[in-house]
């Protein structure tokens, strides 16, 4: 439902070019939850924002459903990392916002804001203004916000980064009941391994400069998926291996040009390996 | 009581130069520096014949008038800039130098196109005021945190109207609130002494009025007395109009704690 097609956006910044996405073509069906997976920088949060409609591509389109995507809409509704709850609204009229502002009923906004309230059981904080709840409970707050326009196509940018892990575990299994209760496509930005085989059914492997697909990787694994469950653990490792590549890419920019696991992680002493790993 | 106490010992020091300059040093006029006990006296009279409190009616009923339209006016300013684009910066520079020409500079053109009167009066105090609340409507817009505008955006929001549930409104101004609160607050010190200038050179009635009536009937103490409340109003009207509402602004968005 969800064609991506020839994708290219470029940029000069200093003088030097930088790709976030070479030339990538995807197509996503109705009820999956895709992962972009990859180091940061690896154009995953640009592809993002141009499916979500915030960004435009320098050339190719996006379509869905059959038709094209001009900008941003309340079908592709957006979940952000820092929450982007609005500071002058209570935790209830956060949630209801969307309602508002596309006219529903006062019964249909009653109704519906309730249900996600206690879906993300947020119920006792309804009145509560943003800064006064945890970073957590922001972030169920927003997911509550997204879903409570019903739109067909969830878009979840590292949502849960900037949180503590405990928080993190809670709100990834909560994602999943929630996924699989409404029945959304979901399109879920991480940097996170473990996270992404939690919780997608297709990873996209996504590399750094110039961006690209490196590869796309079904996960069958039944839900519910716990991180301690051994097909989930089999896949991350799996993929950290692949990853380890990209890893190296952007740390030999970031750190210094010979920079490779084996040599330059901590713990690591020459003694250690007796010279065979490098 | 450490605030009475510090006034009370404020009016002693006045009384105290008031004897030394005026009886021991013969430095100044009776008629020329005020005293505390006259000055009381003056404001005892003026409460008497009620003529104070008919400038003082006189004065707000203007200013409340004049100011309101000034916040429309400049709220719908501010839209324009934003709305302008290029055009928009242009005429943020315009503004910006409209608003460093000080009030008193419109008192010609206030006479010569409405003469004496209300409307000369209000004029002067709208134009004194209203490019303060739009360039802080301007600036508000300017600095709004871009994830709101884009959240917004993607649950369907229509970005360019100005009716109830369009972006303008439902976003920016709320975001922009204590940015455009410090602008109406600095709208309103300009046009307080908008009204006080304007109606000491342009009125019949009105608290500037009777201080010029003061200096005409060279009665010191009257003038001081007309300072005095002008003054006191001042600061009761920032109390109950703007700190209020600034108290409960900070205490939503988590300023206080």
């Amino acid at each position: 439902m969800l064609e991506i097609k020839s994708i290219k956006k470029a940029y000069n910044r200093n003088g030097e070019k930088i790709t976030p996405i070479e030339n990538i073509d995807l197509k996503i069906d109705r009820g999956e939850f895709i992962c972009l997976l990859g180091p940061s920088g690896c154009g995953k949060s640009t592809l993002l924002n141009i499916i979500s409609g915030l960004d435009n591509p320098d050339s190719g389109n996006i379509y869905m459903n059959g038709k094209k995507i001009k900008g941003p809409g309340k079908d592709r509704i957006v979940m952000f990392q820092d929450s982007g709850l609005f500071p002058w609204l209570t935790v209830k009229e956060n949630i209801e916002f969307g309602l508002r502002i596309n006219n529903f009923s006062d019964t249909e906004i009653e109704n519906r804001v309730n249900k996600y309230l206690r879906m993300v059981h947020l119920f006792r904080f309804k009145d509560s203004y943003i800064h006064e709840i945890s970073g957590g409970m922001r972030q169920r707050a927003a997911l509550a916000r997204a879903l409570a326009l019903d739109s067909e196509v969830l878009l979840m940018d590292e949502p849960f980064s900037a949180l503590d892990s405990q928080t993190k575990t809670l709100l990834q299994q909560e994602l999943q009941k929630i996924w699989w209760e409404t029945g959304k496509t979901v399109i879920f930005v991480t940097h996170n391994v473990e996270e992404a085989v939690l919780l997608g059914t297709r990873i996209i492997l996504m590399g750094t400069n110039p961006g690209r697909i490196k590869r796309e990787i079904k996960v069958d694994i039944s839900i519910p998926r716990k991180p301690a469950d051994r097909n989930v653990r089999y896949i991350q490792e799996k993929i950290i291996e692949e990853l380890k590549e990209e890893v190296e890419k952007v740390a030999s920019k970031e750190f210094d040009e010979e920079w490779t696991i084996e040599k330059d992680t901590i713990l690591h002493s020459p003694d250690n390996d007796l010279g065979a790993n490098i | 009581m450490k605030k009475i106490l510090f006034y009370i010992a404020l009016i002693m020091i006045w009384e105290l130069i008031y004897r030394l300059g005026v009886d021991v040093f013969k430095i100044w006029k009776a008629y020329v520096f005020p005293s505390p006990i006259r000055t009381l006296k003056a404001m005892y009279e003026l409460i008497l014949d009620k003529s104070i409190f008919i400038a003082i009616f006189y004065s707000l009923r203007r200013l409340f008038i004049a100011y309101a339209i000034s916040s429309i006016i400049g709220i719908l300013l501010g839209f324009i800039i934003y709305r302008s684009g290029n055009l928009g910066t242009t005429l943020k520079s315009l503004i910006l130098g409209l608003q460093s020409l000080p009030s008193l500079c419109w008192v010609p053109f206030a006479l010569l196109w409405f003469g004496l009167g209300e409307i000369a009066i209000i004029f002067i105090v709208i134009i004194s005021s209203v490019f303060s609340i739009a360039l802080s409507v301007s600036e508000a817009i300017e600095n709004i945190l871009p994830i709101y505008i884009k959240a917004a955006k993607t649950m369907g929001i229509k970005e360019y109207s100005l009716k109830k549930n369009g972006l303008f409104r439902k976003v920016i101004l709320p975001a922009g609130l204590p940015t455009i609160f410090t602008g109406l607050k600095q709208g309103w010190a300009f046009a307080w002494r908008a009204l006080v200038a304007g109606e000491m050179i342009a009125s019949s009635e009105g608290l500037g009025h009777i201080l010029i009536l003061g200096r005409d009937f060279q009665d010191i103490a009257k003038v001081a007395a007309i300072m005095i409340s002008i003054i006191f109003i001042g600061l009761l009207l920032d109390k109950f109009l703007f700190s209020n509402i600034e108290k409960d602004i900070r205490a939503k968005w988590g300023f206080e704690s």
